[in-house]
């Protein structure tokens, strides 16, 4: 009997983990299954652009472009919607904050895409480098959000909750590495092509970020961080690539097809984009009487990108469901690029070069060369025109204030006229409540209560 | 709609194979031989070495019988009847139940011997020797006397009575602490059971469900998309509860312990029929009956309904018109149509034909049953229920009874119709609605009109249900014996629901293309435990050993496939001819080992000792805590027993205490949920259905603690003719699992783990058993069981944390605890609700606190039943009680008063003008005052006393004259009639307060009346 014990316990023990092995899920894929194949570690990031089209933090009525265009001095607001009260009167509270939480989603999902693909063997080598390079990219891409929205944030590089869930924030200067670091990286192992969701076939379509995507991002970041030649030589790489890239028409240049596009977003259950719903159907705002003021006379922007009945933001023109798609969601343009060399040139004592890339768009536009005389004037001209071409746009003008630190100056001004009164901790939006709650180590942004 | 094919097979089979057998007429004693020879030997050594010798097994009062007294026994291969004569002579009788010997006091039958074949059909339960009847626990069996844990028995011939179509439907109202609720009228309509209050906060709190050993999932996911069966349709509507012997509740850490991390809810075991030797026995039984809706709601007649409409348009100060007022403007005023009585108040018939043929002898038994049953619905139209089956079980034994096997098995086919929508749903329209009929007798289309739903959407479904076990078992030595059980549970149904196009109005139809919803539904469990157990009998000590080891595995698939754009309705049923298909394929996947043991200890039959011991490992839980042990034990005391009682005992004939302390699991926690699992996002880009993770993964994923304790007292006064029992437990639930909320950073909002939280319940359970009178031509016995309960959440780590998905929770308050609004009445210068703020001031409801406590668990449920025979007349009344707050389905959630949809009666008592004190708003019919009445359906008034005693089973039978079985070969024959929720007593307005639903067709009353003969 003895022997019967002992051997009906050795058959247990022996075998009991691959007894309880219950096998995959029929309905889905786990992450130890879905990077061992093509198709669904491509998946994965299909995934992400996906919910990037779909969730709103980049588009529509809780977008970054039409948030970060309230808090600043682009809009005048119609509607007495609370959050758009709040952002435009730049008095948020700790409550209700977006963009973060869904920002921090994409984070996770490209760090789980990141490990996965690391760790991944059976993938076809070239497109575990493009997905690589697409989920860095992405990540860079919504840390340069973070951090120009709400300062010092947590850097998250893993996916286990248990070391995320506590962390602290992380300086910014730390944050803005990792950011180029990404950039470098996925500038190299993204293909120069646009890619269909295969990752094998190329497409006209530039819904997937390229090898461009990421040095445009990359030009844009070091414009930020004063890196002048890095930023030159970033911009001058697309600048130059003019078989693919170019200047195109004031009303061609948000179409699905358009030669300035560097990285668009496909709508997803729609046929038109998000901010066309919001800026064109639901209207909510019009662009604002102190930023209509800065139109310079006969600017062709004025005309073509405001709305012909009222003076909202018609960048997008498509609003009709019953159409098939003509509009894509810009989120890189050439036209940025050529404003970033521009700057940059000048900080580099090349006056001439400025004023060159700055008459690209200039012209596109059917103005004149400025006149200017020092360099000073010259910075306020292409800090001007960053203004009037790239207004409603992912909250260009709101970063480029505090980049350039006139914020305060601008908006005690314009925050008076929005009905609300400036204080300089307001640039930066506060971090949700309730991540102060659920995680002790998080601390608030200077000036909020709670 | 015809019988399915395999039933009339079978029964024709089964019906061919008695008229060949039925001539053979067995012994009804026992045939066995045995050899038993020795000097001095005690009665209980001869019982043991016959027991030993044979399957049967002794019974008896150790109080009545000497077991010690010795006696010189020479037996050599004799009948064990002439042996048991012999040994027991002059002082004891015996008497064959099953396969137990009863042994009694000679002196109790001598007076007036009753044949054992008089009242088989009453339950034993309250009949027969209730201490000494066999209990049937985790992997083996006791008898409620030496039993240490707290198990109820239910078994007898009204469980299918009682049951209808679904098994649990016969333990309502008769075990206390359990609480079993339909949610509708419809079979196959899910159950909600639970065992002892509720264990999780947001997790399942199923018990575990056990049918000979297979593991049975009580909930068929997804109700193969019918609307009405739900998305927890009930899986034990495809058991059929004629085929069930006996059903044991295990509650207690003693009895549930042995289940492990699946026990922690309870556990029920469900054991069918067997043959027993003896002569070959034919049974048939049928029966025909009909339900109807037992209780109609007061509704608003036609005047009172147009009086209202215009009213509400008068208060709003809105005119009529043709857009919002077609009911006042463009139909007949004067019309008048009892949407009830149309809708379902309509006769559901019922059709039901057993027939079972069993017998055997000591060394192979054989059962073979088959049965139909068709059942309507009190819809209207041609739905229901059709099925057939057949139930077989085979035992056999060498001829030394050393090896045993068993087999058992079920099929199980069915064919149900029914509506897309439940008609319930329809009862509040208009009542001067148009006609649903044209003059020529075609659907009128003009409105919206409840007949549609005969065209369409109709749903069908073919259900299937094999059930199979087999049992070997070998004697190693006296008292060592190996055994092994395999189960094998297969599942599957199928299902198509039509919308035809000719649900739309015949001019409209051009446009219209028809649509067709398929689902099928495979559920696989298996099962194999093997277990080896020992028996050691010395004296006054008796040493069980059990040891054994279960490998299990449950496999569930879901498909649903859709097809839109059909251009006909006759090709609808083929997906070739649809436009469009999309559909979704889930499953889930369970396996689970472990290994078990067990110890009992009876010294000196008064002192009892049990520990069991689990160790089990679950594919549900996270790599780091995959395995667990849980432990349990039990002790009891039987005091009546001891020397100085001796002479309490013709009063107090049975004394027991029994404790036990244990730990169970609970894993109904969902598949695969530690998982950091990629799902679809819900649409394309660039033309391709993208991932994403839809979790996180967490490795200490853990089940679900319960700590049960349980203090019991049992007593039998007067020979055990008056039976009492109480049990007093505290279940400490805590490791909880729940959606705990994570910093955003993480990528996800919340993440499955486990929550320090702690739940407790607490309560009381009593029993009291009778056999009033006994005499030879009255006999009236019955049991009251009652159950308190309370539920409390004792610690719960941040109340500042809200659970996603959940009502508040508050320290130190019951989970079923809501906090809602205090109404005030309606304010008398405007009509509209008013509720109680803070300083309990009447304001409106947007100023309203929530602080009054409602609470919908039961204070007290339980059931009295009793049993009669007068004669040849027995009748079985089974009373239901339950005392609880439910919700008020008078309130409309979505159409106040005044709107285009009839109303309560009670409505009448709204505000009318100023001044008037009421607590009914004014009718209305736009938007203005829906704030103040959502607020007035979450407020106190939202909630009423939905307490019921209902008659939820009565049997009457007739038994046939003795002279006329005789002359027709028959026994225990007989006529009967059966009612189910014959009538119920409760000051509930709405239609059910079981149920509590406006939308749900109510459990209906059923009566039926049959003949069951046996040959």
């Amino acid at each position: 009997m003895r022997y019967t014990i002992l051997f009906i316990c050795l058959l247990f023990c022996g075998s009991c983990r691959k007894l309880l092995d219950p096998g995959d899920p029929i309905d889905g894929a786990t992450s130890g299954t879905v990077y061992q194949s093509d198709v669904t570690a491509a998946a994965v990031l299909t995934g992400l652009f996906y919910n990037m089209s779909n969730e709103g933090a980049f588009m529509g009525g809780e977008g970054i472009s039409y948030l970060c265009g309230l808090s600043a001095d682009e809009f005048l607001l119609l509607q007495e919607d609370e959050l758009a009260l709040s952002m435009y009167k730049n008095q948020l509270t700790p409550g209700n904050i977006p963009v973060w939480a869904l920002l921090y989603k994409y984070i996770y999902q490209a760090n789980a895409a990141i490990e996965g693909l690391t760790a991944a063997t059976r993938l076809t080598p070239a497109i575990r480098q493009q997905l690589t390079g697409e989920a860095k990219f992405i990540r860079a891409f919504c840390y340069f959000y973070l951090v120009n929205l709400f300062d010092e944030v947590p850097l998250v590089t893993g996916t286990d909750y248990k070391v995320n869930a506590n962390m602290h924030r992380t300086p910014v200067v730390k944050v803005y590495e990792l950011i180029i670091k990404d950039l470098e990286d996925a500038a190299s192992l993204l293909r120069t092509d646009y890619l269909q969701a295969d990752i094998v076939s190329v497409t006209a379509d530039r819904v997937r970020p390229n090898k461009w995507a990421a040095t445009a991002l990359l030009a844009r970041v070091q414009l930020y961080r004063n890196n002048w030649q890095a930023a030159i030589t970033a911009a001058s790489a697309l600048i130059d690539n003019k078989a693919v890239y170019d200047m195109v028409p004031l009303s061609n240049v948000f179409l699905k097809d358009s030669k300035e596009a560097i990285w668009q977003l496909q709508p997803v259950n729609s046929t038109f984009t998000g901010d066309a719903s919001l800026f064109i159907q639901q209207r909510p705002v019009l662009a604002a009487p102190v930023f209509l003021q800065t139109f310079e006379k006969d600017d062709l922007r004025k005309q073509n990108w405001l709305g012909k009945d009222a003076d909202y933001p018609y960048k997008y023109k498509a609003a009709d469901p019953d159409k098939p798609v003509t509009e894509y969601l810009m989120v890189l343009r050439l036209s940025e690029q050529y404003l970033i060399r521009a700057e940059a040139r000048l900080h580099t004592a090349d006056k001439t070069g400025a004023l060159e890339d700055l008459m690209v768009v200039r012209r596109r536009a059917g103005l004149p060369a400025p006149k200017v005389n020092g360099t000073g004037q010259l910075d306020e001209v292409i800090q001007h025109e960053r203004q009037v071409e790239l207004f409603s746009e992912w909250g260009h003008r709101w970063l480029d204030l505090k980049r350039i630190h006139t914020v305060n100056t601008v908006m005690k001004a314009a925050t008076a006229t929005k009905g609300g009164d400036w204080k300089a901790y307001q640039q930066w939006f506060p971090i949700p409540r309730s991540e102060l709650l659920l995680n002790p180590n998080l601390t608030q942004n200077e000036g909020y209560q709670e | 709609m015809g019988m399915p094919k395999p039933a009339i097979f079978c029964i024709l089979l089964l019906l061919l194979h008695t008229c060949c057998l039925y001539q053979v007429k067995g012994q009804v004693y026992p045939r066995d031989k045995v050899t038993i020879v020795g000097r001095q030997l005690t009665l209980i050594d001869i019982f043991s070495s016959i027991e030993k010798q044979t399957h049967y097994y002794f019974s008896y009062n150790p109080s009545e019988v000497d077991i010690r007294r010795t006696l010189d026994v020479r037996f050599r291969k004799a009948a064990l009847s002439d042996v048991l004569n012999a040994i027991l002579k002059g002082a004891y009788a015996w008497k064959l139940d099953d396969r137990s010997i009863n042994v009694e006091k000679a002196a109790l039958l001598m007076g007036a011997p009753r044949q054992p074949l008089d009242m088989p059909d009453t339950p034993t339960l309250i009949m027969g020797k209730v201490l000494d009847e066999t209990v049937i626990i985790g992997y083996g069996t006791t008898t409620q006397r030496f039993n240490t844990g707290n198990v109820t028995t239910v078994k007898g011939d009204f469980i299918a009575g009682q049951s209808g179509t679904n098994v649990l439907m016969a333990l309502q109202g008769r075990v206390p602490g359990m609480l079993i609720t339909q949610t509708g009228g419809v079979s196959g309509m899910a159950m909600k059971v639970q065992i002892r209050g509720q264990n999780s906060l947001v997790n399942g709190t199923q018990p575990l469900f056990i049918i000979n050993g297979i593991p049975y999932n009580p909930i068929m996911t997804g109700g193969l998309g019918s609307q009405i069966w739900g998305d927890k349709a009930s899986a034990f509507n495809f058991v059929n509860p004629e085929d069930v012997e006996s059903i044991e509740v295990l509650k207690d850490a003693d009895a549930t312990a042995i289940y492990g991390s699946r026990g922690a809810n309870g556990v029920v075991l469900i054991t069918t029929r067997k043959g027993q030797p003896g002569k070959t026995q034919l049974t048939v039984n049928v029966s025909r009956g009909f339900g109807q809706t037992a209780r109609k709601v007061k509704l608003l007649n036609t005047p009172q309904y147009i009086a209202m409409r215009r009213e509400a348009f008068r208060n709003d100060g809105v005119t009529p018109t043709e857009r919002n007022a077609i009911d006042l403007l463009k139909w007949d005023t004067s019309r008048y149509t009892d949407w009830q009585k149309e809708l379902i108040g309509g006769t559901a018939s019922l059709t039901n034909v057993q027939a079972s043929v069993s017998g055997g002898n000591k060394s192979m038994q054989y059962l073979l049953s088959g049965y139909y049953r068709k059942e309507g619905t009190v819809f209207p139209g041609n739905f229901g229920d059709n099925r057939g089956g057949v139930h077989f079980s085979t035992s056999g034994a060498s001829a030394d009874q050393r090896f045993k096997a068993t087999f058992t098995g079920s099929f199980m086919a069915d064919k149900t119709t029914l509506p897309g929508l439940d008609f319930t749903s329809k009862i509040m329209l208009p009542p001067n609605a148009p006609t649903a009929y044209l003059e020529d007798g075609s659907l009128n289309y003009a409105w919206l009109n409840p007949y549609i739903g005969l065209v369409g959407p109709l749903f069908d479904a073919h259900v299937k249900n094999v059930l199979g076990n087999a049992g070997l078992q070998y004697r190693l030595l006296p008292g060592l014996v190996l055994k092994t059980t395999m189960g094998y549970n297969w599942l599957t149904g199928k299902s198509q629901t039509i919308l035809p196009i000719a649900m739309y109005a015949p001019p409209t139809r051009n446009t219209r293309t028809g649509s067709l919803h398929q689902y099928e539904y495979e559920a696989i469990s298996r099962i194999i435990e093997p277990q080896l157990s020992y028996v050691y009998q010395q004296r006054a000590l008796r040493l069980e050993l059990l040891l054994g080891g279960t490998i299990q595995g449950y496999n569930e698939t879901r498909e649903n496939i859709n097809g839109d754009g059909f251009k006909d309705d006759l090709l609808i049923r083929n997906i070739a001819y649809a436009d469009s298909v999309y559909g979704k394929t889930e499953g889930a996947a369970y396996r689970y080992v472990a290994l078990f043991g067990r110890t009992g200890l009876n010294w000196k039959n008064r002192y009892l000792l049990n520990i069991s011991l689990r160790r089990d490992g679950s594919s549900r839980f996270g790599p780091r805590k995959q395995f667990a042990t849980f432990a349990a034990v039990g002790a009891g005391w039987i005091f009546s027993e001891e020397p100085f009682l001796c002479h309490l005992r013709k009063v107090l004939s049975f004394g027991k205490l029994r404790l036990s302390y244990g730990t169970t699991g609970n894993d109904q926690i969902g598949d695969y949920q530690y998982l950091d699992q990629y799902s679809d996002v819900s649409g394309s880009y660039q033309g391709v259905v993208g991932l994403q993770p839809s979790r996180l993964f967490n490795a200490d994923f853990a089940w679900e603690l319960t700590q049960k304790s349980e203090a019991g007292l049992e007593l039998g006064f007067l020979n055990d003719k008056i039976l009492f029992s109480a049990s007093h437990f505290i279940y400490r639930s805590s490791n909880q699992l729940v959606a705990y909320p994570l910093p955003d950073i993480t990528g996800a909002g919340s993440i499955i783990g486990n929550l320090s939280a702690v739940i407790r319940n607490t309560g009381w359970e009593f029993v009291l058993s009778t056999k009033q009178i006994r005499k030879d031509q009255f006999e009236w016995a019955s049991s009251f069981n009652i159950s308190f309960g309370r539920n409390k959440l004792v610690q719960y780590p941040d109340p500042t944390i809200a659970i996603p998905g959940t009502s508040r929770y508050v320290e130190g308050k019951p989970l079923s605890q809501l906090y809602v609004a205090t109404s005030m009445g309606v304010d008398p210068a405007t009509g509209a609700y008013l509720f109680a703020d803070a300083d309990r001031h009447p304001v409106p409801a947007e100023k309203a606190a929530e602080t009054q406590s409602v609470n919908s668990y039961p204070v007290f449920f339980g059931g009295w039943q009793n049993s009669l025979r007068l004669g040849r007349f027995q009748l079985e009344v089974l009373l239901q009680f339950t005392k609880q707050m439910g919700i008020n389905t008078t309130f409309d959630p979505s159409f106040m008063p005044g709107y285009q949809q009839n109303q309560y009666a009670v409505v009448l008592s709204r505000w009318q003008r100023q001044g008037d004190m009421t607590d009914r708003q004014r009718y209305t019919q736009n938007g203005t005052l829906r704030e103040g009445y959502k607020k007035a359906i979450q407020s106190d008034l939202g909630y009423e006393d939905a307490s019921f005693i209902r008659c939820r089973y009565m049997e009457a039978a007739w038994l046939l004259p003795e002279k006329m079985q005789g002359r027709l070969h028959l026994h225990d024959s007989r006529l009967y009639i059966q009612a189910q929720n014959l009538f119920t007593l409760t000051n509930y307005k709405g239609l059910n307060p079981e149920t509590q639903s406006r939308t749900a067709i109510p459990p209906l009353r059923v009566l039926s009346a049959g003949l069951k003969i046996s040959l």
